[in-house]
């Protein structure tokens, strides 16, 4: 008995949550439509947002992104080779990095750095009586903190996904010339060849997703913190795994509509 | 006619917890009330209400006879203009500086702002308090009582007719207390209302048309001080006289 009534109270926790989550998210749709009047003190943290999740993590990008181009060659090359099909490595690169791991990886690398930063921040601001602050002046904690942050998310997952894209293809024509020197237009003009309208679509497509995702995730999540500090931990863990839950299952459901219907 | 405030049964807070209850009260313009109570007796939590954070459970609250809660972003941002909120704490957005900080009502209600004339009267009040120049820095960087004295600045600036204040002396040495109060006494002859939520003596004796005593999250009672005085104590409260307004402002 006591087990069932654990069920209901969680199912009936989960479902009001849900529901929040649902009115929250299309209170910043309707906020985004009205950002460009409030631009006087948005816009400042839309410039920051964009700062911080897209320039500040080049570095980081461009590591992940050369490495992983450069390792698909090696494996490519030593796997396809034994069969006499290495012309078949770019379309690995296009079907591996440009279709899936890019956007996939950046997301990560964006929840990482990102999606842990807004909910600690908003959280804090909860707890430091920020958003009362907001609240007072007249100013909706949504449209300043929210909308502003959700637009520089998806701006800079977007820009870093391109980057991402060109960094690893970089890197594969640079780990491939190790092997075989290769021309470097002939190099890519075989890559582009093996790409398809699709695949650019699909992957502005995920940006745009996983960036809308994660920022209203990880603002729910940090503006769900009460009084209590000790709830900005609790609040950043439980973004992160819901964010990363909410990528992996909307890539699952984009690529099955783009590339199995 | 229509009264400048009005609360109307408002009740706030849990089923376990209910923090007001059947709040209902109405303030003239011009007039000042200071709510006074023991700290659990909700008169933060009324303020609260009133500014625009807390949303009450029912009842509603009208101010120059709109409902604060109700209308579009337009409306409440009306509103909200007209009403200024001075935290128990130096409460300030703690990832941009202090200039920022002053002038974000500023530039959310008034788009179009003159920096100068804005700036001008900033200086003023840094002036007057005594601030020195501190505007750069961020908020973690300066003492609280400096935080706190910002508070009331980014109130003034705005020109409110009604400002709420939460503890006004809290946190604040004597000399800056006695500052506070003359500045509140300035505006309030000018015709700005005030709602003040404290038990100091000095506060009341300075600023207080009516006295709002509150007890576990309900109006005890409402006392015209013009008419009747302030008490010395009501039940165990006791007004505390620190700074002897009377006699030094």
């Amino acid at each position: 008995m006591k087990v069932i009534v654990d069920f209901w109270k969680v199912l009936k926790r989960s479902t009001t949550e849900i529901f929040e989550f649902y009115l929250f998210a299309l209170d910043t749709f309707r906020r985004l439509l009205t950002f460009s009047r409030q631009k006087q003190i948005g816009f400042t943290v839309l410039l920051r947002q964009i700062m911080f999740t897209g320039y500040e993590a080049l570095p980081l990008i461009s590591f992940l992104a050369l490495s992983i181009g450069g390792l698909i060659i090696i494996q490519g090359y030593n796997i396809l080779g034994t069969f006499g099909q290495g012309d078949l490595i770019y379309v690995i690169l296009v079907t591996v990095v440009i279709r899936e791991l890019s956007s996939i990886l950046t997301a990560l690398i964006v929840i990482a750095r990102s999606g842990t930063a807004i909910s600690t921040e908003l959280g804090n601001m909860v707890t430091n009586n920020e958003i009362n602050l907001l609240l007072s002046c007249g100013i909706s904690p949504v449209s300043y903190l929210v909308v502003s942050r959700m637009v520089g998310v998806v701006v800079a997952l977007f820009t870093l996904t391109i980057y991402f894209n060109l960094a690893a293809v970089f890197g594969g024509w640079l780990f491939s010339a190790l092997f075989s020197p290769i021309n470097f237009r002939y190099f890519f003009s075989q890559l582009f060849s093996q790409m398809t309208m699709a695949d650019i679509l699909i992957g502005v497509l995920k940006s745009i997703l996983f960036g809308i995702g994660i920022a209203l995730i990880s603002s729910y999540q940090g503006l769900k913190v009460n009084i209590a500090s000790t709830e900005v931990p609790q609040r950043t863990i439980r973004a992160v795994v819901l964010s990363i839950v909410f990528v992996v299952f909307a890539d699952i459901i984009i690529t099955a509509l783009f590339y199995l219907i | 006619m229509t009264d400048f405030l009005e609360l109307r049964e408002v009740n706030w807070g849990t089923v376990e917890d209910k923090v007001l209850m059947d709040i209902s009260f109405s303030l003239s313009e011009g007039r000042s009330a200071v709510i006074c109570g023991s700290p659990d007796s909700g008169k933060s939590v009324l303020l609260k209400v009133i500014g625009g954070m807390l949303p009450p459970d029912t009842g509603q609250v009208f101010y120059r006879g709109r409902e604060v809660y109700a209308g579009n972003e337009e409306d409440i941002k009306k509103v909200r203009r007209e009403i200024a909120f001075v935290f128990h704490q130096g409460v300030h957005l703690a990832n941009i500086i202090l200039r920022e900080n002053l002038l974000l009502p500023v530039k959310y209600h008034y788009p179009d702002y003159k920096s100068r004339q804005f700036n001008q009267e900033i200086s003023y009040y840094l002036d007057y308090f005594n601030l020195g120049n501190i505007l750069e820095h961020r908020p973690a960087e300066v003492p609280e009582i400096r935080r706190k004295l910002l508070n009331f600045i980014r109130a003034f600036i705005m020109k409110p007719r009604l400002i709420l204040v939460d503890e006004p002396l809290f946190n604040l040495d004597l000399r800056s207390q006695k500052m506070v109060i003359t500045k509140l006494k300035e505006f309030r002859q000018q015709g700005t209302s005030f709602l003040l939520a404290t038990n100091s003596g000095d506060v009341m004796k300075a600023m207080a048309d009516e006295l709002i005593v509150m007890s576990d999250g309900r109006i005890e009672k409402i006392i015209n001080v013009r008419e009747s005085g302030i008490p010395v104590r009501i039940g165990d409260l006791e007004f505390s006289d620190l700074v002897g307004v009377e006699d030094e402002i």
